[in-house]
């Protein structure tokens, strides 16, 4: 056990920030969920690429820096810290690349990575469908086997997927079997949204951000060169990548802790505020750091050849509901001031689609139930 | 960084868990609050081990750090081990190490184990003496004569120290100098009840779950419903979440960090909301049979609810680590643009 910060970890944050504080956008970048947001967070972010931030744990053959999720939790903490926010790229970021890092072949990888770093391809999630949400098993998009084409003829509708409007690309899960029925015969695909027959409409989410979008597929190409894992594997890569939405990557413990202080500093900025107001705060702070602390552990296991299982799903319910306490806790302290539009409300409502996505923290409940303390199965 | 427990730790957690679950059997747990006394094997055993004295120097069998002491007591937890554990091996021993280590050889003080309080209730099971701590002195109080109180979990016997009885105790040390030696005594004191406190919810959650799985209502196991589900789940993920924040204050003790007092009592934060959620939904899921006295889960709730207050109130560990924010100069707290969250 050594919590010290290395001198050469210490080198790395000292970079990472004063580099961030040289180069960071003179004003405050909008959600990346708007049109405007998302270009806006595009062109910042292909300024951290070309300074080489973009994906620091990520091999430099693909676009990063070569270095460890050590470094790579350092960066997001001086990353939050210096005031920026969820990266537009985070679904190809630390969504699609760990997958592609266990299950893509070479030549995905050299394709796909650099492109995701570069923010030359952006992509969209397509898991849920209108009768497929938390039940992932349920997915009904079917894709046919065209053997002339060498691919796949896709049909079906995707919903609720995160900044499709926006984006050129999307992983989905598919049924390549038609037999099939739950996770069996599912596939992985990657699947180009200004192909022929793909059409996006974008959903107006809680709050009016356009960032949501359905997808509607009419026999849509897909060659074979772009299924992930392999033909039926669909399921396993899919819950690679469920496990990094609801482990670290996505939720990197720097974006809570700078969260945190921020509360802290809003409630040093409010005239009289209650004890109990207090006790919110002080439990805020303190949840991000065990968090943190949790997460340190983590990157140790998986620094040592570990790997994280189903306590991902416990993580996730510990870190939504975080992010949900915390926001309310500042509009508590913001009283009156609270039902005008602000950083805080915004924060709010994106908070309060964390206990429904990457599956309900009431089916997490059921994972952690089952899987982790072996209750049985109804 | 490497979060992970070392070598040591883990050898002297996995020889107290095989020891205690050997010797700490419920049914001795219950002798224990009908005798009012440790069972000599159990505190013998401790003693063996290493444990009792292992925040002692190395000539007198100790040399261990809080790293492996605080694996020890979820160990001791998970067992609810009874009498003054804590405050024997966790405040007594490392304050007579530093202030009187002669006291440490006194058999007479130390026999059956040296309690330790900070004001007049003491948990004394077994125990001939007390430390009492006020600001910047120590007595050695005898319990000579004491009487257990009425109180939560009997495998404690807490009792109360009227005042001439504290007045007029030897004073084994004061002066400004022992200030500190008590402050970071209490700060331990906080770390392994904490540590105790997960033990007990991780054992009163394993309790629960076995007997979930097997007591049958509506045509099946109660456990395959959501709702009982869900209860094991929020007490699961609370528990796992306080445990690493208890081993990191257990580093910054063991390597006498600055922020070690705001970490003892974010661990003593975490570990009191876990366990009261622990203790709550373990009850609610045995239903009325985990309202009894007959039922071992009490073993475990009685004792959480009983560590809720000793060494320091949530409220009071809550307000230690907000008075602590302004001055914390880590690395992560600094150059804020107040600007983005979520």
């Amino acid at each position: 056990m050594n919590l010290e910060e290395s001198s050469s970890d210490h080198e790395f944050r000292m970079e990472a920030r004063d580099w961030l504080r040289t180069n960071r956008p003179a004003e405050r970048l909008p959600s990346p969920d708007t049109e405007r947001g998302f270009a806006l967070n595009r062109e910042w972010e292909r300024t951290l690429f070309e300074a080489g931030w973009a994906a620091v744990s990520w091999p430099e053959e693909y676009g990063g820096r070569g270095l460890g999720l050590w470094e790579w939790m350092i960066f997001e903490e001086e990353y939050f810290a210096a005031g920026l926010g969820p990266r537009a790229a985070q679904n190809g970021l630390f969504l699609l690349a760990p997958s592609l890092f266990e299950f893509g072949t070479d030549a995905q990888k050299a394709q796909l990575l650099p492109r995701i770093a570069g923010v030359e391809d952006m992509w969209a999630q397509g898991w849920s469908e209108p009768e497929a949400g938390s039940d992932l098993a349920a997915v009904r998009v079917r894709a046919d086997r065209d053997e002339a084409a060498g691919g796949w003829r896709v049909n079906g509708q995707k919903t609720w997927s995160t900044r499709a409007p926006f984006c050129n690309r999307l992983f989905a899960l598919v049924r390549t079997d038609p037999e099939s029925t739950r996770h069996r015969g599912l596939s992985y695909l990657l699947i180009d949204l200004d192909a022929p027959g793909v059409t996006v409409r974008p959903v107006q989410k809680l709050g009016n951000e356009t960032g949501f979008g359905e997808i509607f597929f009419d026999d849509v190409f897909v060659p074979d060169s772009e299924v992930l894992g392999g033909v039926g594997n669909g399921w396993k890569v899919a819950m690679a990548t469920t496990g990094s939405e609801r482990g670290l990557i996505l939720r990197s413990p720097g974006r809570f802790m700078a969260a945190a202080q921020n509360l802290v500093d809003l409630y040093a900025s409010v005239d009289g505020p209650s004890s109990t107001l207090k006790r919110d705060v002080v439990d805020a702070w303190i949840s991000a750091q065990a968090y943190r602390y949790n997460s340190m552990k983590t990157v140790t296991r998986i620094a040592e050849g570990g790997k994280v299982g189903a306590e991902s799903s416990g993580n996730k319910v510990f870190w939504s509901e975080m992010d949900v306490h915390m926001h309310e806790t500042a509009l508590d302290l913001l009283g009156d001031g609270a039902e005008i539009d602000g950083k805080w409300w915004h924060g709010f409502i994106t908070s309060m689609a964390t206990p429904i996505f990457a599956g309900t923290n009431e089916i997490q409940r059921n994972i952690v139930a089952e899987r982790v303390l072996g209750m049985p199965r109804s | 960084m490497r979060f992970t427990p070392t070598e040591d730790q883990i050898a002297f957690a996995e020889a107290t868990r095989s020891f205690v679950s050997r010797e700490c059997r419920p049914d001795v747990v219950r002798a224990a609050w009908a005798t009012g006394r440790t069972p000599a094997a159990l505190w013998d055993g401790l003693d063996g081990l290493g444990l009792l004295a292992l925040l002692a120097p190395e000539e007198l069998g100790g040399g261990g750090s809080e790293l492996e002491l605080t694996s020890a007591f979820e160990e001791l937890g998970r067992a609810a081990v009874p009498g003054p554990v804590v405050e024997h091996a966790a405040v007594a021993v490392p304050l007579l190490a530093a202030l009187a280590p002669d006291r440490l050889a006194d058999s007479a003080a130390m026999s059956g184990g040296l309690t330790a309080t900070v004001s007049d209730v003491v948990p004394y099971l077994g125990a001939g003496h007390a430390l009492v701590l006020e600001s910047d002195r120590i007595r050695l109080v005898d319990l000579n004569g004491i009487e257990p109180q009425e109180s939560m979990d009997s495998s404690r016997a807490v009792g109360r120290l009227d005042r001439s009885r504290i007045d007029t105790a030897e004073v084994l040390a004061q002066g400004p100098g022992v200030a500190a030696h008590i402050a970071r005594a209490e700060d331990r004191a906080a770390l392994m009840t904490a540590s105790f406190l997960l033990g007990l919810s991780a054992r009163a959650i394993e309790i629960t779950v076995e007997y979930t799985s097997s007591r049958r209502q509506f045509g099946s196991p109660v456990g395959t419903f959501q709702a009982v589900k869900h209860h094991m789940a929020n007490a699961h993920i609370a528990v796992e979440m306080a445990r690493p924040v208890a081993e990191a204050a257990a580093w910054a003790m063991a390597t006498d960090a600055d922020d070690s007092r705001r970490v003892c009592s974010m661990a003593k934060v975490m570990a009191n909301k876990a366990a009261r959620r622990t203790a709550k939904a373990a009850l609610q899921c045995h239903g009325a049979i985990g309202y009894t006295m007959e039922a071992d889960l009490h073993l475990y709730l009685m004792r959480i609810w009983s560590l809720l207050n000793a060494w320091g109130t949530t409220e009071f560990h809550s307000d230690r680590v907000f008075d602590a924010l302004g001055d914390v100069e880590s690395d992560f707290n600094r150059t804020r643009q107040a600007s983005l969250v979520g």
